[in-house]
């Protein structure tokens, strides 16, 4: 009786001391052969510039209009801006560390900047993809079309197809990222799509409570009290009422903002990337 | 689960200390195969790693029985395959007693049977009762009550042990029971011990495991012929990861009607996101007292320290699961040709179509590309946004039951019990894993973009505003739900010539509170610390009575009604944010009433049973993702009726000594009886909103409300043999509250605003509206048919008996019967504003059709399980 007691006994210990936990801690993947993310498979050789694209296409930037790549060709280029606070919707901003040129590039899908920070260098495969204007923006995507009779214009690719046309060449580097000084000379033909900052400038209404984006209409505008900016037709700083910052108060002060800067139709649109884009000075 | 094998080593060394005595060995040969049968196929059920309607919700299953019905005491286990619910009452309406004690969770009032898995020779020893049956444990619930005697002197005498092969949620299974018997000492022990176990390869839905340790130690000791002491001590720590449900395109797209979205690959290996974590120590002494030959009394003490914890991949941003709505081909192409947004482009479904079907990877969660994410997140400054969290929700219970019986004379027997019973629930989510992230701050980033930057409404937790979330901490809520309870209850029993009647009553009390452990900054003045104190007064009573009609006929007739205080997992609003009661909150009114007739003589058993129930004044609560206004949402739903009514037939035709014909059918409603007041608060405004559902006639979901069922049995030589096959039909998955909430309905009638989905009467008073049938129309299952098998045999080694069955479910291998499933809680079209929409945000139509596409599971194909026990 005494064995089988032991007998019982030491069963129950052995089993258990061998039930071991199955799901217990995992190792961070090696990416030592390459980023999860993107196409590892592309090669550095048929690389343009923003210029030649923009030549290879001259109708780049017109609305409803889909020029399909057809060329083997590739651009290198940074990640300037992205989504970081949901106001760049769908896209990411680029430009080429030599020349600053600026391409916006429209890609289903938000958390882009989780895989794309600021100071990401891409290799973009450009065969098979389409550059056309939206509001006379160029960028890079896929044809799309409001409804059955509308054009096709160029607007977001598919997330699995942009992951087929890029590679990500090395770690985000943002100390490469510098922002040039927007001013009245800047052209919306030549300098669209890039990251500037204007300098001292204060937003029209701002008294503390007015916020950036309220209420639930989309976007909304805010304009420039500073000549020649507030021109309301030709500068405004639109605003996503889903960015995070869409219900914080705009600074009343003189500011520094630094955002991609947008064409629409001619006139410029700044799109700050980040609460932290505002530098209040006073 | 090192801290669980700490506290299992613990027990199991104090316990043999108790059992370190002499006893004499007896044997005793009592198998029955039949019964062994039934409780493996329920020990199978009852551990389905396929979870209800939504991630709170455990099994919800009654196993409930009855000695004197052919329908009721089949039909659990029989229609376990479609996870048949009797009568599709919720299980908190079926009562689950542990020598005396009441052990339903005293928050949501259901009992979780897996907490028993694996103990199989223990939980054998039921008392069962039926609706309308009187007991000596308690006044039964309308759903039914057992009462489990795990006493060790009810655990046969003498060894035995078990051996499992299966390719169903585990893949082996061992076991070992050993027991005294009462010795002449007057001690008896008994102890189980059991192991089940699959890993990721071997289960039989892919991504999944389990692993799970039952023990079961217990001690009785009979002092006199008065007094016994019983002391018994289990627990079943398990993790098992569970499967998901998903819609009919991704099973087609996988080819796979066991496709399981929940794992994926993390460098090249398999990794499920979803881990149930459970144990439950738990310690019982039981007082058996009796009195005299008149007189007993038995008294239960239980304590318990539940921990329980359920992990799921979350974000912050893009849903990374691989059958998110965005993924689809359907997302891309309107394949039904209805959609208000156009077909949408064919190029774009085919190029998901080759995604999706071109890779398997793809069609699992991708962990190399959630970690790469993060590592660069936070090497540029930003908080992770994939990570596993873990919900917890742990319990420390006490219960005392004690029952006292007087058998006043021959016909009459009375019952008096009372059940005191405490628990601390304590809620909490916990960082399980990060996924290469360093660190995540605990702000709510639905509020995030509502609220100025900084503001207090974007922390979980304002007394540690600026805390940095780390692997292990708690994070986003954290708060006890205390409830107390005592009820009183008694029955008259009367054997009186040809009537058997009963009469039983209770009234009982309950208080609960809620005590927050953070101050939620949407709510800062009321989220921390103790809530009011909410107090309900509750009874009930019932009655029925058993006429003998003569040769072999009876019949036999029930009513009872009854006041039940509502669950403590409903009360709150949103538990996880505050602590507000919901408004209007009362007791749960229960009619019920039976009717039934029965055959019983040598070559025929039969029951015909009517029921009919109404309960009024419910109160139901549900949380999740509402897309339509970008927030998470908590949803009471007050002044809940419901109906259920039905036929039961359950007929046993011994058409010889050995061979049984089986007959079993039911058919049932379950339904809404009204639309329901609803409030819901969105986790992103401290609000609450005030509407209507329109949920009258939804029926109860995930359970067949048809079912009928042939079986044959016979038997010879040792050998038994069991085929049955059975049909299920009417199966409806659970409807979507904010589907049908009044503001929703109004807003797809305007945006079709062509009559298919109603219309709007503009000329009434506050402009109601007229919804169509299919707009209001619940996702149903097509049903199905199984055959399931069984054959078993007794072998005599070393003159003891070696049983070995082989149970075979759904031999015809039909994998496309549906068992159930969820609605999903999206709209196609709705009047909101859609982030970056060309247009600037109006009406945001999709071409996915939600309502087209709810969130199923379908059975499992032919599977088996095989049994070896050699008892010595």
């Amino acid at each position: 009786m005494e064995k089988y007691i032991k007998y019982f006994c030491g069963l129950c210990l052995i089993c258990a001391l061998c039930v071991s936990c199955q799901d217990g801690d995992w190792d961070a993947p090696d990416f030592s052969s390459g980023a999860p993310y993107g196409n590892n498979t592309l090669t550095d050789d048929n690389v343009i510039t923003i210029a030649q694209l923009k030549a290879q296409y001259p109708k780049y930037a017109a609305n409803y209009t889909v020029n399909e790549i057809t060329t083997d060709s590739k651009l290198r280029v940074r990640v300037t801006g992205n989504d970081v606070q949901g106001n760049l919707y769908n896209s990411i901003a680029v430009q080429e560390d030599a020349s600053g040129d600026a391409m916006i590039i429209a890609i289903g899908g938000s958390d882009l900047f989780a895989f794309m920070p600021v100071g990401q260098e891409l290799l973009i495969d450009l065969k098979g993809l389409c550059i056309g204007g939206y509001g006379e923006q160029p960028q890079i995507g896929m044809p799309y079309k409001k409804d059955e009779s509308s054009d096709a214009y160029v607007s977001r690719m598919d997330h699995s197809i942009w992951q087929k046309h890029v590679k990500l060449i090395g770690t985000a580097d943002p100390t490469k990222v510098v922002p040039t000084e927007f001013t009245s000379a800047c052209d919306p033909v030549i300098d669209c799509g890039k990251l500037m900052t204007i300098k001292n400038v204060t937003v029209k209404g701002a008294d503390g409570k007015l916020t950036w984006a309220p209420g639930n209409d989309g976007s909304v505008n805010r304009y420039f009290n500073e000549s020649p900016y507030n021109n309301e037709k030709s500068y405004m700083i639109y605003t996503s009422t889903y960015s995070d910052f869409a219900n914080t108060p705009v600074p009343t002060g003189k500011m520094n903002i630094t955002g991609i800067w947008k064409t629409y139709n001619g006139a410029w649109e700044l799109i700050i990337r980040d609460i932290k884009d505002i530098e209040v000075l006073e | 689960m090192s801290k669980k094998l700490q506290l299992v080593t613990m027990f199991l060394a104090m316990a043999s200390l108790g059992l370190a005595q002499t006893a004499k060995e007896t044997a005793k040969d009592s198998i029955d195969i039949d019964e062994g049968l039934k409780q493996d196929n329920a020990a199978f059920v009852f551990t389905e790693s396929q979870l209800g309607e939504d991630d709170d919700v455990t099994q919800n299953v009654i196993m409930v029985n009855s000695s004197n019905n052919v329908y009721t005491s089949n039909a659990g286990y029989l229609f376990s395959p479609s996870r048949y619910k009797y009568r599709a009452y919720n299980s908190r309406y079926n009562d689950i007693y542990f020598n005396g004690v009441q052990v339903n969770n005293s928050e949501n009032g259901q009992f979780n049977y897996s907490t028993i898995g694996g103990i199989n020779d223990v939980t054998r020893n039921i008392d069962a009762s039926g609706v309308f049956e009187a007991n000596a444990f308690s006044m039964s619930n309308i759903g039914g009550s057992s009462n489990y005697n795990f006493r060790a002197s009810a655990i046969p005498a003498g060894h035995k042990v078990t051996l499992s092969g299966a390719n169903r949620n585990y893949t082996a299974r061992a076991m070992y029971t050993y027991g005294t018997g009462v010795m002449k000492s007057g001690w008896a022990f008994a102890g189980t011990v059991g192991y089940r176990w699959a890993n990721m390869n071997t289960a039989a839905v892919e991504g999944t495991f389990y692993n799970s340790l039952s023990y079961f130690l217990s001690a009785e000791k009979r002092f006199n012929d008065h007094h016994s002491l019983s002391l018994a001590t289990w627990g079943n720590p398990s993790e098992r990861a569970t499967q998901g449900a998903s819609t009919d395109e991704a099973y087609w797209l996988a080819n796979n009607y066991q496709y399981n979205p929940y794992w994926g690959y993390q460098d090249g290996k398999k990794r499920a996101s979803r881990v149930v974590n459970n144990y439950e120590p738990t310690a019982m002494l039981t007082w058996d007292f009796k009195i005299n030959e008149k007189m007993k009394l038995t008294t239960s003490l239980i304590g318990k320290y539940a921990m329980y914890s359920s992990t799921k991949l979350n974000y912050s941003g893009t849903n990374p699961h691989p059958d998110y709505w965005k993924r689809f081909p359907s997302y891309n192409y309107d394949v039904w040709g209805t959609s208000l947004k156009g077909t949408g482009s064919l190029t774009d479904w085919i190029n998901a179509y080759n995604l999706w079907t071109g890779s398997k990877a793809y069609r699992q969660i991708d962990f190399d590309q959630l970690y790469f994410a993060n590592q660069q997140l936070n090497a540029t400054g930003h908080d992770a946004i994939y990570y596993i969290e873990a919900k917890h929700n742990d319990h420390l219970y006490f219960g005392l039951g004690s029952t006292f019986e007087y058998k006043f004379n021959k016909e009459h027997k009375l019952h008096v019990g009372l059940q005191l019973a405490s628990n601390k629930g304590m809620h909490y989510q916990t960082m399980e894993d990060l996924l290469g992230g360093q660190y995540f701050h605990n702000r709510n980033t639905y509020a995030e973009g509502s609220y100025a930057d900084g503001s207090d409404e974007i922390y979980y937790d304002l007394r540690n505003k600026n805390s940095v979330v780390r692997e292990g901490d708690r994070f986003r809520y954290d708060y006890n739900l205390l409830v107390q309870k005592a009820t009183l209850w008694a029955g008259i029993t009367r054997d009186h010539l040809r009537r058997h009647s009963f009469i039983a009553a209770k009234v009982g009390g309950t208080d609960m509170w809620r005590d927050g452990k953070m101050q939620n900054g949407i709510c800062k003045d009321f989220s921390y610390g103790k809530s009011g104190k909410a107090g309900f007064l509750d009874g009930g009573v019932k009655m029925g009575t058993n006429v003998n009609l003569g040769r072999g006929q009876a019949i036999t007739v029930g009513v009872g009604y009854e006041q039940r205080a509502p669950q403590a997992n409903v009360a709150f609003v949103s538990p996880e944010m505050n602590n507000n009661f919901v408004a209007n909150l009362r007791n749960e009114e229960a009619f019920t009433c039976e009717f039934g007739y029965a055959v019983n003589n040598k070559w025929l058993q039969m029951n015909l049973t009517g029921y009919f129930s109404h309960t009024a004044k419910g109160t139901e609560w549900q949380n999740f993702y509402f897309d339509d206004v970008n927030s998470f949402t908590y949803v009471s739903m007050t002044g809940v009726k419901k109906h259920y009514y039905g036929a039961e037939l359950g007929m046993k035709f011994k058409v010889t000594s050995n061979f049984n014909i089986n007959l079993l059918g039911s058919i049932a409603e379950a339904k809404y009886a009204s639309n329901t007041d609803v409030i819901y608060m969105l986790s992103n405004k401290g609000t609450a909103t005030h509407d209507k559902c329109w949920n009258k006639g939804m029926r109860e979901s995930s359970t067949p409300l048809a079912v009928i069922s042939l079986g044959l049995k016979y038997s010879i030589k040792g050998w038994y043999f069991n085929l049955n096959g059975n049909y299920y039909d009417r199966i409806y998955l659970s409807y979507s509250p904010n589907m049908r909430y009044q503001a929703t309905l109004r807003d797809q009638i305007d945006n079709y605003n062509d009559g298919t989905m109603g219309y709007v009467d503009k000329t009434a008073p506050g402009q109601p509206i007229h919804p169509s049938e299919s707009l209001l129309s619940q996702a149903k299952s097509n049903g199905g048919f199984m055959l399931d098998g069984s054959i078993g045999h007794t072998f005599r080694i070393a003159h003891k008996p070696l049983n070995v069955n082989l149970m075979v479910t759904n031999i015809t291998n039909n994998r496309k019967f549906c068992t159930g499933g969820y609605e999903q809680s999206r709209s196609t079209n709705y009047t909101g504003k859609e982030n970056g929409s060309d247009s600037g945000g109006n009406t945001v139509n999709r071409i996915y059709d939600f309502k087209r596409n709810p969130k199923k599971f379908y059975a499992q194909g032919i599977n088996f399980m095989l049994n070896l026990n050699y008892r010595f």
